[in-house]
């Protein structure tokens, strides 16, 4: 007996190892979260969805605030729908994540409609305090700064895709930023791409409601990051077949996003509206060569209104 | 709770532990830790079904006395009858019942009678057909008086619901199973082990081959009026290693788990891929059942005493009633005939006992003429799957007359990889084919290549496993 556990205990230490060395050096490229959850707390953040994720790039951030008052560097916190919206869950990781004893922090909060939406159609169940996403990562999450971080491995397995080792198509980088290395450039398949999204979001914009209790929640956001420094808000581009579904879904959202700029002095950032339109590969998302530029203009608006 | 999830991760090890350091000292605790812990691995999917389990054991079990204590045998057909009623009925209804319903109802209509179809809403208790299969074997063997029945109740109900093989098998005959709940087991390291590593082996059987098989699989038959012959080929021989990666690294699982705890269940696949004709791939799939069916069902019948008309009758019925087992639907009965006929010209030649042993015994290397053999009995297997994968008949003949097309010639357009995987597999298998399982490697000397192997294996299952699948005999 005592063989079989001796020897059953090494394999494990034997699994472990592999484990270990995946996760140190692979995190990456085998899940999209895992990165985000093993670095210390962060003076300066991005939250949103996979537009964000993807759209914005805290590395240019960082080299184009490196000689300003920031706490930088930057981390982007964004996930992707299917476990984001504003709301109580993303808050407290949100709050988990930062350093809250300093006060000189970056904080870009991305926002479109649908990340302030009800998906229970009439039923409000945010307001008896049931979130969908309450089960899913960042929320599920106790610690999210560990390195290795077991716990989420443990409890996101199913997220992981570990023959993305070999493949590596998309890496999240430790600053949070997911870098899709291997977009296809066949114009057919993209479009069949975009057309997917319009369903998508069109089935959404059906389906879904204006959700007052989530727009209260970001709300208290705005409200909490104001005390540790500076708060952006920011609409990033999309296609104009994605901005008639977004507009006719929610026609005055901009107008409301403004009340709350002002009510934070919060600038509101809306690249919507401005002649030269960044192109997005799908509709909703901008590649990596496309999200560079896009991330500089979004530091020349932030400069501006810092000049201010 | 299913053996790849992280919930069996910690269940295993904590029952282990109770089982051997805990309540070592007294048999019927431990029996009653294996029970209770059986009816929590059964009730983490419906705890609901757990009566129905409850229930068919006391019946059985006092069937069983009830049988053994009269001599006159009217009363003890009468006691069997009830046993079997109480079985085949919780299976008519809850497996059969929809099923005979709509068909009756089709049946009509096709005549111009329109009949009102009721169906219940009610959904199939896992392993049903395992367990009763299990429990009625018991009675039967009492009433043929070759096993005198269970005077330990904490016993029966532990071999009645026995976790690791309660829900897919294998379905173990009370003459074996039973006893061993009688006898203090004792801890065998070299049966530990290699119950380790055949659990190993499982694992990779369902995560690695059956697992990434399905998502081929699924994107094959979901869309086969648009793919090409050989992409239809490529995905029935896939679904032939699904199932069998799925169903054999369950019963490796199953077995493997019951070593841990000192028991030992039988071998339900001997790499039955690597037949010669239809009768020994039979002899090698799902053991347990065939012979299940050939104990209760073909020699009751007659067997092949009445001669070859009757041989063929009998056979015949016990693929169709073998078919009808694993569904409720005509394409199971379509794939237990397919199989009889298979069978037919082995009964007229009389040579469904030819090959009784190993393939290329002692050889390295298989004889063209062999090569042949296991070709074509795979290839003929293939075929039959194609209606066990099927959701109707009719989409499983088009299936199959657009496979047989001009476009077999062509390269496939599917995904190719788990044609890696499966390579594998059957280098693996091949060489260790006249053992037990794939990893058996007791007669391996050298530590370090043991560990090589071993690693490189839980390497296979991490990387290249695929999204978790549901097993597919959980439906049966």
């Amino acid at each position: 007996m005592k063989k079989l556990l001796i020897k059953s205990f090494c394999f494990f230490i034997v699994v472990l190892l592999i484990v270990w060395i995946t996760l140190s050096y692979y995190g990456g490229y085998v899940d999209y979260f895992y990165n985000k959850f093993t670095t210390p707390k962060v003076n300066s953040l991005i939250m949103g969805d996979s537009r964000s994720f993807q759209g914005v790039q805290p590395n240019e951030i960082d080299s184009y605030f490196k000689n300003s008052n920031f706490n930088l560097p930057i981390l982007n916190y964004s996930f992707t729908l299917n476990q984001i919206a504003y709301g109580e869950p993303y808050n407290k990781s949100i709050l988990k994540k930062i350093d809250q004893t300093q006060t000189n922090g970056l904080f870009i909060v991305t926002v479109h409609p649908f990340m302030l939406s009800n998906r229970s159609g009439g039923n409000k169940e945010e307001a008896k305090g049931i979130f969908f996403e309450a089960d899913m990562p960042p929320h599920n999450m106790y610690n999210v700064t560990s390195s290795p971080n077991f716990e989420y491995f443990f409890k996101n397995f199913k997220y992981f895709h570990f023959r993305g080792i070999f493949r590596k198509s998309s890496k999240t980088h430790k600053n949070g930023w997911l870098e899709e290395k291997n977009l296809p450039s066949d114009s057919t398949l993209l479009n069949q791409w975009k057309q997917g999204q319009i369903k998508l979001y069109t089935r959404y914009s059906k389906e879904w409601v204006r959700s007052e209790e989530r727009l209260m929640y970001l709300d208290d956001l705005i409200s909490f990051l104001n005390n540790h420094g500076n708060v952006f808000l920011l609409r990033l581009p999309i296609s104009d077949e994605m901005m008639d579904i977004e507009n006719s879904y929610w026609s005055n959202f901009n107008d409301e996003m403004k009340v709350l700029s002002n009510k934070y002095k919060a600038p509101y950032i809306n690249f919507n509206i401005s002649k030269h339109r960044f192109n997005t590969y799908d509709g909703i998302h901008l590649d990596k060569f496309i999200g560079a530029p896009f991330t500089v203009a979004v530091c020349d608006s932030i400069n501006k209104y810092l000049k201010k | 709770m299913l053996f790849n999830s992280f919930e069996y991760l910690i269940f295993l090890p904590t029952v282990f532990v109770l089982y051997w350091f805990v309540l070592n000292k007294n048999l019927r605790i431990q029996n009653a830790l294996l029970l209770s812990v059986s009816y929590l691995f059964y009730g983490w999917w419906d705890y609901r079904f757990l009566a129905l389990i409850i229930f068919s054991s006391f019946v059985d079990y006092y069937c069983g006395l009830a049988i053994d204590k009269t001599s006159s045998s009217n009363i003890r057909k009468r006691w069997l009858t009830i046993s079997m009623l109480v079985n085949l009925g919780f299976l008519g209804v809850f497996k059969y019942f929809n099923f005979f319903s709509k068909s009756l109802s089709e049946s009509f209509s096709s005549l111009g009678y329109e009949l009102d179809t009721l169906t219940l809403d009610i959904i199939l208790p896992v392993g049903i057909s395992f367990y009763t299969f299990q429990t009625m074997s018991y009675t039967i063997d009492i009433y043929r008086k070759k096993l005198a029945p269970s005077k330990d109740i904490i016993a029966f109900f532990a071999f009645v619901s026995f976790f690791p093989q309660l829900v897919a098998g294998p379905i173990e005959r009370a003459t074996n199973l039973l006893p061993q709940f009688y006898k203090k087991r004792k801890f065998s390291y070299e049966k530990a082990a290699d119950g380790l590593r055949q659990i190993l082996w499982g694992l990779f059987k369902k995560i690695v081959i059956a697992d990434n098989c399905a998502q081929v699989v699924n994107q094959v038959f979901d869309n086969y009026m648009d793919l090409s012959a050989s992409s239809l080929l490529l995905g029935a021989i896939f679904f032939a290693f699904q199932i069998y990666g799925d169903f054999s690294g369950y019963s490796d699982i199953a077995i493997g788990t019951s070593r841990l705890f000192g028991f030992n269940l039988m071998q339900n696949f001997a790499f039955p891929y690597f037949s010669r004709d239809i009768a020994e791939f039979w002899r090698r799939w799902h053991i347990s059942l065939s012979t299940w069916f050939r104990d209760y069902v073909y020699i009751p019948l007659g067997g092949s005493r009445g001669g070859i008309s009757m041989k063929i009758r009998n056979t015949f019925i016990i693929f169709i009633v073998s078919g009808f087992w694993h569904g409720a639907n005509w394409t199971f009965v379509i794939w237990g005939f397919l199989n009889a006929l298979y069978f037919l010209p082995l009964l007229l030649l009389n040579r469904n006992r030819t090959h009784t042993n190993v393939v290329a015994e002692d050889k390295l290397i298989i004889s063209f003429k062999e090569f042949l053999q296991l070709s074509s009995t795979f290839l003929l297997t293939v075929l039959a799957w194609i209606f066990f994968r099927a959701t109707t008949i009719i989409e499983a003949f088009s299936y199959i007359k657009r496979m047989f097309s001009l476009s077999l010639f062509s390269l496939p357009s599917i995904d190719i990889k788990p044609l890696l995987y499966i390579g594998i597999l059957v280098i693996i298998e091949w060489f260790q084919r006249n053992k037990q399982h794939g990893l058996e490697l007791a007669t391996l000397k050298s530590m370090p290549l043991r560990w090589l192997v071993y690693t490189f294996i839980f390497c296979l299952i991490f990387f290249f496993g695929a999204k978790s699948e549901s097993f597919i005999y959980f439906q049966f």
